[in-house]
């Protein structure tokens, strides 16, 4: 079902033309400027394919390109990430059911030099950290690269409806989703800064004093990014717990359902749980209920509410039960999601026999965190430290965000996880930082850096912050 | 301490699954039963993180299992390697045909 009234967001106004696609030969309807996913959930279509082992009904839950749990073949291409591939009129949309057979007389493909781009920055991903990072290392004189694989600018900005905290140079009163449109217009206006969306980077790679970022662009080209110094600023992937039934389709990250509801304006459901009641947790409850979706509960592990005691009291005001000490046991439902148990824990972490609680809920929301999407830095070579105050494992740096290899630097969630505040004050520092080291920028943007540093101890010298500050500690080296 | 709220002896873990590609609870423990700690070697396995995802939906639940099944601590475990292309993408598209 599609949102039509919101008390936010305007859909009938961000929605572009209207047109059709087919799924097993069906007509749907979508309109352009949507995923694929979008389009079949707003009709109502929760499972996107089989399994190939075991033949698991397998239906959404990124929603970011980074799992594997929409992949359909769409105009007879298999494996195709419907998530962040835009529909297209008449697009023929199919499950899978099985692994896709190779053509058997298919001759290897000849061989073609790629398309090759260079810069002085190549900075990947265009969420606030990258957006950041590009104005701030184009307005230092570098000419910039700016990589996202989807297909849209200002990464999860724009599913954030609500106001951000901080000081007003940091937005604060400003709606996460109003954020995105500035950055990016300023990103725009930039002669030095060149935009490739739906482009993957699928390697970093040292080539003598340059870098050598391979991207795909739109799963068919491939394209050859060279620079000076490259920023990653590639976010986090949301976490998954173990419980019964945990793949059906109907649970879903915390992120995918603002993504649903948020930017593309279409209802994940009808009764929700959610799992965790930190801020994401809390916060989207309370969006679930702007869009008019019932929030059955939220159980929570730890005996306390991890989010700001704001949230939870207006959570609660508006009749939502948090749950603490509880946890989820298992997900039941022939396709997908129909019920969810859940129990409260004893001091160990045990489920309590004869406590169990059914919610009948067609969505499963796991709000349990976020993990620092580390691939390419990982793969790059850069040293790693598994760092629990940030979110998992994240690489060690300087206080200027270069890692340990020379011109290779880290911005915002990929960093350790915090705010987009605080990625879009990393993304300055490390864009111009960057700049710095190539030598396009002038020895004054040091002070820039200096003042963007003091901005981020402010901002973390909140209640909230001291965690991030103790793992600041383990992976911050000079 | 790494707390994962399962109780094992109530629960089917054939029915909790670690990885999109239908790695199950079951197969990790299994593994780890028999002293397979690595995840390197589980991934080899098990086939969990070869998949589209690469590793990003089941590693990180890979690793907080073996933590809380050994008693380890997340610092100790080793993350598998990671190789190019960090995301599958066809031949074709390698070899850029046109």
């Amino acid at each position: 079902m599609r949102l039509t009234e919101h008390p936010v967001l305007d859909f009938q106004k961000k929605r572009g033309r209207k047109i059709t696609i087919y799924f097993e030969g069906q007509p749907v309807e979508a309109y352009e400027g949507e995923t694929i996913v979008m389009a079949l959930h707003a009709a109502g279509i929760r499972v996107l394919g089989y399994s190939v082992h075991k033949h698991r009904p397998r239906g959404l839950f990124c929603a970011i390109g980074k799992c594997s749990s929409c992949l359909m073949t769409v105009n007879g291409i298999p494996n195709v990430r419907t998530c962040i591939t835009l529909v297209e009129e008449g697009m023929d949309i199919r499950m899978q059911q099985e692994k896709p057979i190779l053509p058997k007389n298919a001759k290897p493909p000849e061989w073609r030099e790629a398309e090759k781009v260079s810069g002085d920055i190549v900075i990947i991903g265009g969420g606030p950290a990258g957006l950041m990072a590009a104005i701030n290392a184009a307005d230092a004189g570098a000419k910039v690269i700016l990589l996202d694989e989807n297909p849209m600018l200002g990464g999860q900005l724009v599913k954030q409806t609500h106001k951000f905290f901080g000081k007003r140079e940091q937005f604060a009163g400003v709606r996460g989703i109003k954020i995105a449109e500035i950055l990016e217009e300023e990103v725009r206006k930039r002669e030095n800064i060149e935009i490739f969306l739906e482009t993957s980077a699928i390697m970093l790679l040292q080539d003598g004093d340059e870098k050598l970022v391979v991207g795909v662009r739109k799963n068919k080209e491939l394209v050859e990014f060279r620079g000076k110094a490259v920023i990653v600023a590639t976010g986090a992937m949301e976490k998954m717990i173990p419980f019964e039934g945990n793949d059906l389709p109907g649970v879903y990250g915390a992120g995918a359902i603002q993504t649903l509801m948020n930017t593309y304006g279409v209802k994940p459901g009808d009764r929700v749980l959610i799992v965790g009641a930190g801020n994401v947790g809390l916060i989207l409850a309370y969006q679930l209920i702007q869009a008019g979706v019932e929030v059955r509960a939220i159980v929570e592990a730890m005996p306390k509410i991890g989010g700001y005691f704001v949230h939870a009291a207006k959570v609660r005001r508006l009749g939502v039960p948090i749950l603490t000490r509880h946890t989820i046991l298992r997900a039941e439902g022939k396709e997908k999601v129909e019920r969810a148990v859940v129990a409260q824990i004893d001091e160990r972490w045990r489920p309590i026999p004869g406590t169990e609680k059914v919610f009948d809920v067609d969505v499963i929301a796991l709000a349990v965190g976020l993990r620092p999407s580390i691939e390419l830095l990982h793969q790059v070579g850069c040293q790693i430290k598994y760092v629990p105050e940030l979110g998992g494992h994240v690489v060690i740096r300087d206080s200027r965000m270069e890692t340990t290899i020379r011109g290779i630097f880290v911005a915002g969630d990929s960093a350790g996880i915090e705010e987009a505040t605080t990625a879009m004050l990393e993304g300055k520092i490390a864009g111009i930082a960057a700049a710095l080291e190539i030598s396009s920028a002038s020895p004054e943007w040091l002070k820039e850096i200096e003042k963007a540093q003091k901005e981020l101890d402010e901002f973390r010298a909140g209640p909230f912050g001291r965690k991030v500050l103790e793992g600041i500690k383990k992976v911050v080296v000079e | 301490m790494i707390k994962l709220n399962i109780d094992l002896e109530k629960i089917n873990p054939e029915e909790v699954f670690i990885c999109g590609c239908d790695v199950t609870l079951k197969d990790i423990l299994d593994l780890i039963d028999q002293g397979i700690t690595d995840i390197q070697l589980i991934k080899r396995l098990t086939h969990v993180g070869m998949g589209f995802c690469q590793g990003r939906y089941c590693i990180d639940t890979v690793a907080r299992i073996i933590a809380w099944k050994t008693g380890k601590d997340l610092k100790e475990i080793k993350l598998p390697v990671a190789r190019t292309p960090i995301r599958p993408v066809k031949m074709k598209v390698m070899a850029d045909e046109e």
